[in-house]
């Protein structure tokens, strides 16, 4: 004949106080007639009993409950006046804005400052090719003499006559 | 003097009573501390977990259904908050779990939910003492090994006294899986302590 066990998991559940009454009675029955499932009952009854009771009762710091009420109180209260003031909100909802603000403001400088320095590298190969093609005039004027050609102080360099630079 | 209800309370603080606000502080302040203290072992923490779960009481008490018990509800509030705390917890310890020293360990058996030196006075024979120190020790030792849920669930069983239908409610479950959680978590007790036989 084959003799049903009861399961852990029911004895576990019986212990907790989590059966019917009609099924506690049915599980007791079979305990009273079954000594395997009454050691295996022994067993987690011992287990639960450490569970139960042993428990340490842990102080709370002193002054506790005004604690619990004044962080609350901060806590509203700090809420309340951001809401009425919205900038003292700004640290922590508008920050993932603020964050995007400042990568979009850093990026616009980088930018600037290559236009910058774009500009002045253009300005300076401008001055270089214009000091080329003045040299190039003044060769011409100085080789030629033709008087259609302009005049040296008409291409404004006439400080290479010993002039000093300056305008007559 | 009669005694209001926790819900009674609640619906008071909700018409704008601060008063009946502080007394819930009063009643459930301690109460929370232990819980928490029990499930995370850690004082700062803990601290702050019980002033959140009020914070969140106070800001959501118009959201409390008054078909279910208060008691349900605000642990259930401190459960969430609980639960968030072990699992990240979890996680730390996963990455340097290889760190784990012996000492961490002895630590633990320290700061765990069962007194030894409380429970050992009630024993007279000193190997029965030593033996009871042991288990209490190997239980404690198993209990941390819990993950969260399973840890969550047997200490508002074991320690709070609530139902398996107050748990379902607390932690958002069906009946059958809190019966799981506790029947798991006291199975791997049992387990470890049978490797220590």
């Amino acid at each position: 004949m084959r003799i049903n066990h009861l399961r852990d998991r029911k004895i576990s559940s019986l212990l907790d106080g989590e059966v019917s009454q009609a099924e506690r009675e049915d599980i007791l029955g079979h305990i009273d007639q079954c000594q395997r499932c009454r050691e295996k009952l022994l067993r987690w009854e011992h287990i639960e009993q450490y569970l139960r009771h042993n428990k340490r009762e842990i102080a709370p710091p002193s002054f506790f409950e005004q604690k619990i009420l004044a962080h609350v109180h901060r806590e509203v209260t700090t809420a309340a006046a951001s809401t009425v003031a919205p900038s003292t909100a700004m640290g922590s909802t508008m920050r993932p804005y603020l964050f995007g603000l400042k990568f979009r403001f850093a990026t616009a400088g980088l930018v600037a400052l290559g236009i910058f320095l774009g500009t002045l590298m253009g300005a300076k190969l401008t001055a270089l090719l214009v000091s080329e093609k003045e040299e190039i005039d003044i060769i011409a004027v100085l080789s030629s003499q033709d008087a259609s050609s302009p005049s040296i102080t008409e291409l404004g360099l006439d400080f290479i006559n010993g002039n000093g630079g300056e305008t007559s | 003097m009669i005694e209001n209800s926790d819900e009674e309370l609640i619906a008071r603080f909700q018409q704008g009573n601060s008063e009946a606000f502080e007394k819930l502080v009063g009643r459930y302040g301690t109460p929370l501390y232990r819980f928490i203290y029990r499930l995370l072992k850690d004082e700062g923490e803990s601290q702050d977990l019980v002033q959140e779960t009020f914070l969140q009481v106070y800001r959501n008490s118009s959201r409390y259904n008054p078909q279910y018990p208060f008691r349900v509800w605000i642990y259930s509030i401190a459960s969430h908050l609980a639960i968030n705390v072990l699992n990240s917890a979890r996680r730390r310890r996963l990455i340097f779990f290889w760190n784990k020293s012996e000492h961490d360990q002895d630590h633990d058996q320290e700061q765990g939910i069962f007194s030894q030196e409380e429970v050992a006075d009630t024993k007279k024979n000193p190997e029965e003492e030593l033996s009871h120190q042991q288990m209490c020790a190997s239980i404690q030792q198993a209990v941390n090994k819990l993950n969260p849920r399973q840890k969550l669930a047997l200490t508002l069983n074991k320690m709070e006294g609530l139902s398996y239908k107050e748990i379902a409610r607390i932690m958002d479950i069906n009946l059958s899986s809190v019966e799981s959680l506790i029947f798991r978590a006291k199975q791997k007790i049992q387990q470890e302590l049978n490797k220590k036989i």
